[in-house]
């Protein structure tokens, strides 16, 4: 037996037990890219790399074999630092957002590739489903919205953008036209009731998410229609109240003409209930003990608390936006913070890892034409011919992607290096009647597959060698062999199926 | 594309024998039948034998030396040696390309008559920057010449195709005529100066022996010919030329039938060409080895590895046998292995190839490995530019380094050993496969060999042009005819190396000291040197330096006496700046750093490494930046690709280094470069990606104010084109050399008058700054 110590812990292991392998077993995670369990290690990611007392480089933690006497260091901040500079000089050469432009763009982060993908299916039910779990009231919302998703619409360079709003308002219209719309089904009941004052664009948004999240919400607002600010909009009042009712609807309570300091106290509904949210728009507020700040009502960034117990504030009346579109992305983002704290859960809104493409070169323009669908005659009107111009930017396997994941998890930043990206290129063909995609730009040659499949190889030499079928084969031929294996242990989206 | 004859393909298959091992060895016969590798006649290899067809992809595209596109008529090498490049290379590159108005992209102009290609160091260090057209290699190349040199080649090559009739020698023998050629010779002409010598003697002839002998060194001095007469005395003559050949011969010997007084009448004509000064051609000179330069050049050197230069012709194998050849490996078979391994490891040599780790523990690993074969190769893929130790070696010495290879592969055990050398070094091929030859028909490879029970057999495996190659991890797997990617190290290849068994790889140089090493003793080896390195070092001397050349100097030497007894100093006006020790792998050290010693130790503390034995002389006009970008650049793209930091960081180094030339970097650009160079440097696997920022790192430390001049949008040197402009000073006289050689028209046609050049136009190709006679052009940056 080898004995050694791993971050200070004493361990035996047999003999020819790599040091990733004894780490593992003692429950210390090493990242790694590239190692494919029971084949002999590629040694290329370098994402796993130790230090070893003695030797002074990193090693590589999936080959090096441990010795006795050894003693590693795994997590020390150099260690960290080394990992971290790997990922960055990965994502220095990988093409590719994690999501698309227009849903990191969509004040709601609507899934737009995946709405659009259902319309695509001709599965507009479920196209609704993914819409109306982002936002509330759709319609209205796409109708008020300044739409940066459709401003940041990588297909605007080649025409136009994909008309996302009128996709949405198209699909909300339809739902609400069926006999029983789509609500989204509350999750598991918290527990917690809420008093939300004002049903405005915030007190509604509040309202609607805080009840799927599984909350019990009482709306007040002094008014004797629902709709606040959204009342004096254009918006046909038809809509307005179909889409309102739908959310107050789902409510516990609704409390029309009542108004705060007049009809019913804080302190009051403090007592009565587990929170109050003051969502009353850019209304001042007479009331003792609420401090309030340049903008509006004062509160914790973090949970939205204000200076009385049980009291929290979200929307215009915190600070006013340049939208009720804008306001209602930002209410969202309030209301999941709310309900952490309520729950007692930590409040962590970790900064989303993801890498963007950017500026697209000439190459890259050119790449996309060739592939991109071509637009109809007969589009207008026609939201399936719409969808279907969508070029889905986002990754196919943004779930599984262990560069995604580590990159997260180290803090490390695709933009360090100013340089140029690689070629955009997409193979795409079919196997076994499912949709097999090699994306070349998205590969960091970490020979997994070549291991896995004999048909695969890399060809030329350093920073050019890429994937390649075996000389006189052809893709698809190639892709043949083991395919699910080579795509579930791609760790990026360079292989993967596209259903 | 074309049809293209198929049967060639097995049958080159066939012959070479289509397994695995030979798929290089395969490829590069297809590539030598049709030019390059066609895509059909690769798909046809695949599908008529058992070779991986991933492998024919994987292989074909990894090794420099393939091409996949057919190749123009002619192929013009442009060496981008160090020295090359600091004297001038990429300009040369450039002015071809736009001459023969090649597009980007492409590399063979559109009547497939030239193509251009950079190669790594054509290894003639001394006359760069060089470039070779099929067999003539032209020297002092620059931008303005390129027009005049393909001429010349064109005119030339016909010229070759003529034969000449050959003649009877008569009467007795007068002497021998001794030529150096050694590749670098025959690239400085002393092929053509054999030729003429060979006329000469045929024409009037002379019963006189031409005598090829191996490198003397004085790369400076070539074509080198000495006259050794009957008589004993000997006559040496430096840089001659074809021209002066026959007035030389006849200056010595007497042709038979040619009156004594038309002889005479030669004679005086030729004392007339030496003793007037100014008549005197400056390429033609007669030298005594005591000439003050000479003498200073060999002096200071210690001739172990290179024992008997310029004395002994490199294919006979007689000679070197009569000058004590393989009394080494008789020693040996005396003692048991155990008494050779410890020699060597007393000895305390340690490698030369620029690893530097000990030899005889090596050997002692693979010695005490069981296992029931084990392997012995010769490292010989030198490919760091600037370096051609190894290629001068295996040309000039064939027989003491099989010697060597013979002396390690009994002490561990071998009985199978391998030459690896590079295609690129086709005279070294040559020369080691006849001496194979020539020892296995004497007896001394193959059973029981100078009657000892030991038995060996010595293959050549031609490498195929990757410098990771070199690694020796990455030369086995080449062996095997694979992708030339290192492995991790352990287990070492001296415990599992070649076929999984025990393998010591060694390099030339090191080989090539074993026979001088045992028949003297460690105890004399070990008296040469300095405390922590050993014996002699052979280096590569050239760059800004009077005298370049192949020098072998004993350890602990400073660098300062190399460049200034040896080497004779920078030559004026040039003011020493730097030495780039150790190439792509080393470190640039300034000049106040000269006294450093030739030590492992010392040069690693002082930012460089021995290396391979490179050895750059720099001046004021060397930018610094250029140098770590030259160096990056070579080393980015001989990167095999396999690890994220030295595929992807060598790159983005790169880019780096070339917004500084740009001068588009910014200040932090300094730290973002030096964090990547350490990081490359500590999470490599390989030596490659280990060492390949060290010339990034010694460029900071010493030079740190060239970057940030740099930054501020100066080239100090006036080397970095887009930094710099050129402009007419007033020494000019309006003979309008300049304006004809520009090849954008930049300079309007003004005789008598002062030039100017339009800095919109200039495109820096130096060609006019190379070409004024009166130093009227500056560079201004």
């Amino acid at each position: 037996m080898i004995k050694l110590r791993i971050d200070n812990k004493s361990i035996e292991v047999a003999e020819n037990t790599t040091i990733l392998q004894a780490a593992n077993s003692i429950g210390i995670d090493i990242p790694t890219l590239c190692y494919l369990q029971g084949k002999k290690p590629c040694t290329s990611c370098f994402v796993c790399v130790v230090k070893v007392q003695g030797i002074d480089n990193f090693v590589p933690a999936c080959a090096t074999v441990a010795k006795d006497g050894m003693v590693v260091d795994t997590q020390s901040d150099d260690v960290l630092k080394a990992r971290k500079g790997a990922l960055e000089l990965l994502l220095s050469d990988h093409l590719g957002d994690c999501y698309e432009p227009c849903k990191i763009a969509c004040p709601f982060g609507l899934d737009i590739s995946a709405m659009l993908t259902h319309i695509e299916n001709k599965n507009d039910d479920k196209a609704i489903k993914v819409m109306k779990n982002a936002m509330p009231m759709p319609a209205i919302v796409s109708l008020l919205c300044p739409r940066p998703c459709e401003s940041i619409c990588r297909r605007k360079q080649f025409d136009t953008s994909i008309p996302i709003a009128s996709i949405k308002i198209q699909l909300a219209q339809n739902d609400l036209a069926k006999e029983k719309p789509y609500t989204p089904a509350p999750a598991q009941n918290i527990g917690k009731n809420i008093a939300i004052i004002g049903a405005g664009p915030a007190g509604l948004t509040a309202a609607y998410l805080m009840t799927i999240a599984g909350c019990n919400c009482t709306v007040f607002d002094k008014n004797n229609k629902p709709g606040g600010t959204l009342n004096d909009t254009k918006i046909d009042k038809e809509l307005l109240t179909a889409e309102t009712m739908e959310i107050l609807e789902a409510c516990h309570e609704v409390h029309l003409s009542q108004e705060l300091g007049v009809d019913f106290t804080l302190e009051q509904l403090s007592k009565d209930y587990n929170a109050v949210i003051l969502a009353t728009g850019e209304n001042k507020i007479e009331q003792a003990n609420l401090q309030y700040s340049k903008t509006g009502i004062a509160i914790d960034t973090q949970t939205h608390k204000t200076s009385i117990d049980k009291v929290y504030s979200i929307g215009s009346a915190v600070k006013p936006a340049k939208s009720a579109v804008l306001a209602m992305g930002k209410v969202k983002k309030s209301c999941s913070d709310i309900i952490s704290h309520l729950k007692g859960d930590k409040i962590d809104n970790p900064k989303l890892f993801n890498c963007r493409i950017g500026k697209l070169n000439e190459q890259h323009i050119e790449a996309i034409k060739a592939i991109m669908p071509a637009r109809p005659n007969n589009e207008k009107d026609n939201i399936l011919e719409s969808a279907k111009l969508c070029l889905h930017c986002d990754c196919l396997k943004k779930e599984q992607c262990g560069l995604k994941k580590y990159s997260q998890q180290y803090d490390a930043n695709f933009q360090s290096f100013q340089c140029d990206k690689p070629a955009l290129e997409k193979i795409e063909c079919e196997i076994d009647g499912r949709h097999v995609i090699y994306e070349s730009g998205k590969c960091i040659k970490c020979g997994k597959c070549i291991t896995i499949n004999p048909n695969l190889t890399f060809i030329n030499r350093g920073y050019n060698s890429t994937l390649s079928p075996a000389i006189g084969m052809d893709w698809p031929e190639a892709l043949s062999v083991k395919t699910d294996e080579i795509i579930n242990n791609c760790p990026t989206a360079a292989l993967s199926f596209q259903d | 594309m074309n049809e293209i004859e198929l049967q060639p393909v097995e049958t080159i298959a066939n012959d070479i024998g289509p397994v695995s091992e030979n798929l290089i060895a395969i490829l590069q016969a297809i590539q030598h039948h049709y030019g390059y590798l066609p895509k059909q006649a690769l798909e046809h290899l695949a599908k008529v034998t058992d070779l991986s067809a991933r492998d024919i992809a994987g292989v074909s595209t990894f090794y420099s030396q393939f091409r996949h596109k057919p190749v123009g008529k002619h192929v013009v090498c442009v060496c981008h040696g160090t020295a090359c490049h600091v004297k001038g290379a990429p300009g040369v590159t450039d002015a071809l390309r736009r001459h023969l108005k090649i597009e980007d992209g492409e590399d063979t102009d559109a009547d497939g008559l030239f193509t251009v290609e950079k190669v790594a160091c054509l290894g003639c260090c001394t006359l760069a920057p060089a470039v070779q057209i099929g067999d003539i290699t032209f020297g002092h190349i620059n931008a303005g010449k390129v027009e005049q040199m393909l001429k010349d080649y064109l005119f030339l090559s016909k010229l070759k195709e003529q034969d000449k009739k050959q003649a009877k020698p008569i009467g007795p023998a007068q002497g021998i005529v001794k030529l150096g050629l050694g590749s670098c010779c025959i690239a400085r002409g002393s092929d053509d100066v054999r030729k003429a010598v060979q006329a000469t003697l045929e024409q009037y002839n002379i019963n006189a022996t031409i005598k090829p002998v191996g490198c003397v060194g004085m790369c400076h001095q070539t074509p080198l010919m000495e006259i050794e007469l009957a008589n004993g005395k000997s006559h040496l003559y430096a840089q001659v030329q074809c021209a002066d050949v026959e007035k030389i011969i006849l200056k010595h010997f007497r042709p038979p039938k040619i009156g004594k007084k038309i002889v005479a009448k030669l004679r005086n004509a030729l004392d007339e060409v030496l003793s007037d000064g100014a008549a005197t051609p400056a390429s033609h000179y007669g030298i005594g080895l005591r000439d003050k330069p000479v003498a200073a050049f060999l002096d200071r050197q210690k001739h172990i590895t290179t024992e008997y230069h310029g004395q002994i012709s490199p294919p006979d194998l007689q000679e070197y046998l009569d000058k004590g050849g393989f009394e080494g490996l008789k020693k040996c078979f005396s003692h048991k292995q155990q008494d050779i391994i410890d020699i060597v490891t007393e000895s305390q040599i340690r490698g030369r190839g620029g690893g530097g780790f000990p030899s005889g523990i090596k050997w002692q690993i693979a010695f005490d490995a069981k296992a029931e074969k084990k392997y012995l190769i010769c490292n010989g893929d030198e490919g760091d530019p600037g370096a051609f130790m190894d290629r001068m070696l295996l040309e000039s010495y064939p027989y003491r380094v099989i010697e060597g290879l013979i002396i390690a592969a009994y002490a561990i055990g071998a009985h199978e050993a391998l030459f690896y050398i590079r295609a690129e070094y086709p005279l070294a091929l040559l020369r080691v496969k006849e001496a194979l030859e020539q020892c296995r028909k004497q007896k001394l490879l193959g059973n029981n060999i100078l009657h000892s029970d030991f038995s060996i057999d010595i293959k050549i495996v031609e490498g195929a042009g990757a410098f990771v190659c070199g690694e020796e991890t990455a030369l086995i797997a080449s062996i095997m005819g694979q992708r030339g990617m290192p492995q991790i190290r352990p287990p070492y290849p001296a415990v599992k190396g070649l076929h999984d068994c025990p393998t010591i790889v060694n390099n030339v140089e090191t080989l090539a000291t074993l026979p001088w090493l045992i028949l003297n003793g460690a105890k004399e080896f070990n008296s040469i040197g300095s405390e922590s390195s050993k014996g002699t070092k052979v280096f590569a001397l050239a760059g800004k330096i009077e005298r370049g050349g192949l020098v072998e100097v004993p350890m602990g030497i400073t660098i300062r006496e190399i460049i200034e007894d040896i080497g004779g100093g920078v030559p004026a006006p040039g003011k020493l700046k730097a030495v780039q020790i150790g190439g792509p792998s080393g470190g640039t050290l300034p000049g106040r750093m000269l006294d450093v010693k030739v030590d492992y130790k010392a040069l690693q503390q002082a930012g460089a490494i021995m290396g391979s034995g490179g050895l750059i002389v720099l001046d004021d006009r060397d930018c610094m930046v250029d140098i770590a970008r030259y160096f990056l650049e070579f080393t980015q793209d001989q990167s095999c690709g396999k690890c994220t930091f030295c595929r992807v960081g060598t790159k983005r180094m790169l880019e780096i280094l070339d917004r500084f030339c740009k001068g588009k970097a910014v200040l932090t650009d300094i730290d973002k470069l030096h964090e990547l160079a350490l990081s490359v440097k500590h999470t490599s696997l390989c030596g490659l990606g280990k060492t390949a920022p060290n010339p990034i790192l010694s460029t900071l430390e010493y030079f740190k104010d060239e970057y940030i001049a740099h930054i501020e949008g100066r080239c100090p040197a006036g080397k970095c084109p887009d930094l710099i402009r050129y402009e007419v000073n007033d020494n000019c006289i309006g003979c309008v050399m300049c304006a004809r050689v520009c090849p954008v028209s930049a300079i309007e046609y003004k005789p008598y008058e002062k030039h100017e050049i339009d800095t919109e136009k200039c495109i820096r190709c130096n060609g006019c700054k190379d070409i004024c006679p009166e130093d009227a052009i500056d560079i201004i940056s």
